[in-house]
């Protein structure tokens, strides 16, 4: 049993979630979705209790059953005749693995510390937090180019991003055996099993082929044969290694921090290459799309996955949380100090759990930054940063600003947290400039 | 015992062993110096050790890499340079991200930036003259090219370009100084080769499966690569030599090794060294010399020094590439082993020195 269980509060079900439906992923990276500006999220413990027991309620469906977008699809199970669907839930150690070679289970920037709001950890390719969640989150899919609150929720909220993970790779699961090949033929193709699993870890970064520049096949020339284990404890170079022999190799060896292993070790078993039935499945006659001669038994031994005997997790993580800001009218004077050049705007939580924010503004004069972020409520520790709070910081972009008078508007809203609320920003720019050429009028 | 004789594959061979004599080439070479990286999360430190002294290491240069993803150095060290290619640290750290190419010079400790549109995984090439560096580069499209940079002039021109469904990598320089690159398709591995301003020419069919760790003998002859087949119901890496002076192209085995094989390895007099069970063995014209064996495990050459005293290997103490066990660096030389110590992974990147 987690520590944060005996520690924590137990806290009400999360509110009613606001997220829409399934949206359709672009097919290329063109900006992400809060480009250019970051959003800001919290960042839990350096022994990453909370992300581990989030990683255990995404892998039992139990952080957001309710929410279509963040829910766990029925994981199918069966061979290629008779496919059925199966329960909502996944091993947990493939999850928490993926996670730790995703981002070593960090949810902000490195600069932020442990228990503190700050930058949120965007890649460059737009991969979002603990579980670099990239699909939906390149281009802003809201109306006026914004940020849904899906996107929010996946940049600023952990419990989210690693729900979303783990959809994203039951979705890969899934996939097979339409569009990809099944392992566990002499199995029934058991989600159980944690072998199972290994085409499913390796659509997460991309079933790719031998030769291509990002090659996950095990057997591509380009990497070098033979490999020792992936240690998962940072003295080997990933260079070498397909992205699933990173995942398994984390599985096997435990992240430490603090003299603690961060979970049990789990030694699943790779393909053996050298017996036929796994070798011949990875031929380059047979790496065609839908792959359906790449189909192989479980590798043995095999290992069952051991579900977490957690409950009640969503509502520990997510809590309850209520949106206050700090003020409802801000003043900006450009003509004055450069304090008065910027309004500072607090987004607090007054409920529990984890709130995420957004900030969008009515006119394009007014620069919010950052653009949405995370504000932590009663029970969950914070104690540097922007803590407990989080903090917009307005100010102008003069170049847009219509008049030497103005007055806009900002909304903060929450895709957690029931209402909106708006700040007024009334901003005094009474400059004395003169026409080029001309000295200024006395 | 250990003592191979060498017949059946003497006519393929030929080619890769010019002048070739003892095979087993222990003499004393104490100037010989081994050259590698100590990977870091976020650097590497690229050192230069005596082999003699193979603790007195020296630090030649720090190479900073984005978080996780180490160099890749090219296969071979070729008169005190060598080049890799890296992900710089602000680059996204996926395989797939855009890596540098550099180029760096031993003597000077010079480190210069050749490409910045390299991929990562497919290794650098020096030409054996050290004028000459081929590079892989892939479009945004999918479409993959050779690039051949004169290292004089730093003038860079694109020898072949292809949209494969799997890759092309270039291995080497010819005879006649023409790119050789293996080709991956639902057919299995080709080689070929380019020259300027002419259409890429088949050389001959390597394997129809995925043939791996491809090595031009010294002076271009003669290529040595690792091919697939089933053994004693395993399916097992096994040496094959071809001929690449336009008399043969066909490539066959090595003389009779039995089992699991692993990457070959040119000796600058035309003998090949080839790991297999226990020890490396070296092929030479008359006779096949086992080098000295640890306790337990395998070994993986990886070079040899530059007039041959010396052997890099990757020793693994595993019982074979599907249970390789821990890796270790250890150069094999004068009759004995050393380890190159370290908690880290090592990458080798060569020789320089006798």
């Amino acid at each position: 049993m987690h520590n944060l269980l005996r520690t924590l509060p137990l806290a009400l079900i999360a509110g009613a979630a606001l997220f829409m439906g399934i949206r359709a992923e672009p097919d290329v990276a063109t900006a992400c979705a809060f480009d250019p500006l970051r959003p800001a999220a919290y960042e839990a413990d350096a022994l990453r209790e909370r992300y581990l027991l989030a990683l255990e309620g995404a892998a039992t469906n139990q952080l957001l059953p309710d929410t279509r977008y963040f829910r766990l699809p029925q994981i199918e199970t069966g061979t290629r005749a008779n496919r059925v669907d199966g329960l909502r839930t996944l091993p947990v150690e493939v999850l928490r693995a993926v996670g730790w070679v995703e981002s070593s289970l960090t949810m902000a920037s490195r600069s932020t510390r442990f228990e503190s709001i700050g930058p949120a950890l965007v890649s460059f390719d737009c991969g979002h937090g603990v579980m670099q969640v990239t699909s939906g989150m390149t281009v802003p899919l809201g109306s006026n180019e914004l940020p849904t609150d899906e996107q929010v929720a996946v940049a600023t909220s952990y419990p989210h991003n690693i729900a979303r993970g783990a959809v994203i790779l039951a979705s890969k699961w899934n996939n097979a055996p339409q569009l990809r090949p099944i392992v566990g033929t002499d199995t029934g193709g058991d989600p159980a099993i944690i072998e199972n699993w290994y085409y499913a870890v390796w659509s997460y970064n991309g079933f790719t082929g031998p030769g291509s520049k990002k090659s996950n096949h095990p057997l591509d020339p380009m990497l070098p044969w033979p490999r020792p284990e992936y240690s998962c404890d940072g003295t080997q170079s990933r260079t070498r290694y397909p992205y699933q022999e990173l995942v398994w190799g984390c599985m096997a060896n435990p992240a430490e921090r603090e003299d603690q292993q961060l979970w049990t070790a789990m030694p699943a078993t790779l393909p053996n290459f050298t017996e036929p039935q796994f070798y011949e499945a990875m031929r380059l006659t047979n790496f065609t799309f839908p792959y359906h001669d790449m189909d192989i038994p479980t590798p043995r031994p095999a290992h069952q996955t051991q579900q977490p005997s957690v409950n009640n997790v969503g509502s520990l993580l997510l809590g309850s949380p209520r949106l206050s800001v700090d003020q409802s009218t801000v003043t900006i004077r450009m003509n004055g100090t450069a304090d008065q050049a910027t309004a500072r705007i607090r987004v607090s939580n007054t409920g529990t759990g984890l709130l995420s924010w957004s900030a969008s503004s009515s006119d394009g004069f007014l620069v919010v930054t950052p653009p949405a972020g995370s504000a932590v409520g009663s029970g969950v520790p914070c104690s540097s940063g922007d803590c407990p709070a989080g903090e917009i910081e307005v100010t102008i972009n003069p170049s847009l600003l219509p008049a030497s008078r103005a007055t806009a508007t900002i909304t903060i809203s929450s895709p957690n947290a029931s209402g909106s609320t708006t700040v007024q920003v009334q901003v005094f720019a009474n400059f004395e400039v003169a026409a080029p050429g001309t000295s200024r009028a006395p | 015992m250990l003592l191979v004789a060498f017949a059946s594959a003497g006519t393929l061979l030929h080619a890769g062993l010019r002048g070739a004599g003892s095979p087993t080439g222990v003499e004393e070479l104490g100037q010989a110096s081994l050259v590698f990286a100590e990977f870091g999360p976020n650097a590497d430190s690229i050192y230069m050790a005596p082999a003699t002294d193979i603790e007195a290491r020296t630090l030649i240069r720090t190479v900073k890499h984005a978080p996780g993803w180490g160099l890749n150095p090219a296969s071979v060290l070729v008169a005190g340079r060598t080049a890799y290619t890296v992900l710089p640290p602000e680059a996204a750290p996926h395989r797939d991200s855009p890596a540098e190419l550099w180029l760096l010079d031993l003597p000077t400790q010079n480190a210069t930036r050749l490409a910045r549109d390299a991929d990562l995984l497919a290794t650098p090439v020096l030409s054996e003259d050290g004028r000459m560096l081929v590079y892989r580069r892939t479009e945004g499209g999918g479409e993959q090219a050779i690039v051949r940079i004169d290292l004089k002039t730093r003038a860079r021109r694109v020898l072949h370009t292809e949209t494969t469904a799997f890759g092309v990598f270039p291995i080497g320089f010819d005879i006649s100084s023409a790119v050789l690159f293996a080709r991956l398709s639902t057919n299995g591995t080709d080689l070929l080769r380019v020259a300027d301003g002419m259409p890429a020419e088949l050389m001959f069919h390597a394997s129809d499966e995925i043939a791996r760790e491809w090595r031009v003998a010294p002076g271009g002859g003669a290529v040595a690569y690792l091919a697939p087949e089933l053994y004693e119901e395993r399916v097992v890496h096994r040496a094959q030599i071809a001929s690449l002076d336009g008399s043969s192209a066909t490539a066959g085995p090595p003389p009779a090794v039995a089992g699991e094989q692993y990457a070959p390895a040119w000796r600058s007099d035309g003998a090949l060294a080839i790991g297999a069970a226990a020890a490396p063995l070296v092929i030479g014209t008359s006779e096949t010399v086992a080098l000295p064996a640890a306790g337990s495990g395998f070994d993986v050459p990886l070079g040899w020094s530059v007039t041959g005293g010396y052997l890099a290997v990757r020793h693994f103490d595993g019982t074979g590439s599907q249970a390789a066990g821990r890796e270790t660096l250890v150069v094999i030389g004068n009759g004995i082993r050393t380890t190159v110590e370290s908690a880290r992974e090592l990458i080798f990147l060569g020789w320089t020195g006798a």
